[in-house]
């Protein structure tokens, strides 16, 4: 998929755990495992409110495009 | 009464189904055991099988084609039955959108595409040498049968394939 999840990045930036992220915007961590590997289809606008506002960054921050 | 999901219509069809082809497997199994060790009678060429705990007899005619005819149909009766049975199984899971549902509605269309009209001919022609092209019907029901279950296979899979695509909406 030519759009990459740069959640990892954000998170060591952070100092801040997976889980403990998965915890703060009420999802499972099999989920956030999910969205971090690139393997999910989509992602809900409500989600990606809730990690902006978990994480205090943009959406631009976690999702970028590549060209494959 | 829900049609889907655990303890709905699905799963009364479910046991019922099974419970239908364990009881014509237990059947065939005594009807082959009774042959094999002369458990039955003949009169005028024509054999009379008691079935034990119902009371009631199983007659026909005392030649191997016949015998060999009653054993397939059997066994395409049960098998039908049994992937009947595993469908609903399937329906009555919480998710209808599952694997399982799509391997067996391709099973059946398979049984009733390929080894229903292969079976009719093979008990028409070699079997029975019949001379005349009789009991169309049943031939005619096996592809209505399979024209279903073709297009609910492909239903059930583009139903996955949403149901797949939507668990991994995050």
């Amino acid at each position: 998929m030519s759009i990459v999840v740069n959640l990892n990045t954000v998170l060591a930036d952070r100092n801040l755990k997976s889980k403990e992220l998965a915890e703060m915007i009420g999802i499972t961590e099999a989920n956030l495992s999910i969205l971090k590997s690139g393997k999910a289809k989509a992602i809900r606008f409500s989600t990606l409110e809730a990690i902006c506002k978990a994480l205090d960054c943009q959406p631009a921050d976690i999702l970028s495009y590549e060209i494959e | 009464m829900k049609i889907f999901g655990p303890k709905s219509l699905s799963a009364f069809f479910y046991y019922i189904f099974r419970s239908i082809s364990i009881a014509l497997l237990a059947f065939l199994t005594y009807m082959e055991f009774a042959f094999i060790t002369n458990r039955f009678t003949v009169k005028d060429s024509r054999f009379d099988m008691q079935i034990p705990l119902t009371g009631s007899s199983v007659q026909g005619d005392y030649q191997f084609s016949d015998i060999l005819t009653i054993t397939l149909t059997l066994i395409f009766g049960i098998l039908l039955l049994y992937l009947l049975s595993n469908i609903f199984k399937a329906l009555k899971k919480t998710v209808i959108f599952n694997k399982g549902i799509v391997k067996n509605l391709k099973l059946l269309t398979v049984l009733n595409l390929i080894v229903g009209p292969i079976l009719y001919f093979l008990i028409h022609y070699p079997i029975m040498h019949k001379t005349e092209f009789r009991n169309v019907h049943n031939l005619i029901l096996l592809v209505i049968f399979e024209m279903i279950s073709l297009f609910l296979t492909y239903v059930f899979q583009k139903g996955y394939t949403v149901q797949s695509e939507n668990d991994l909406t995050i």
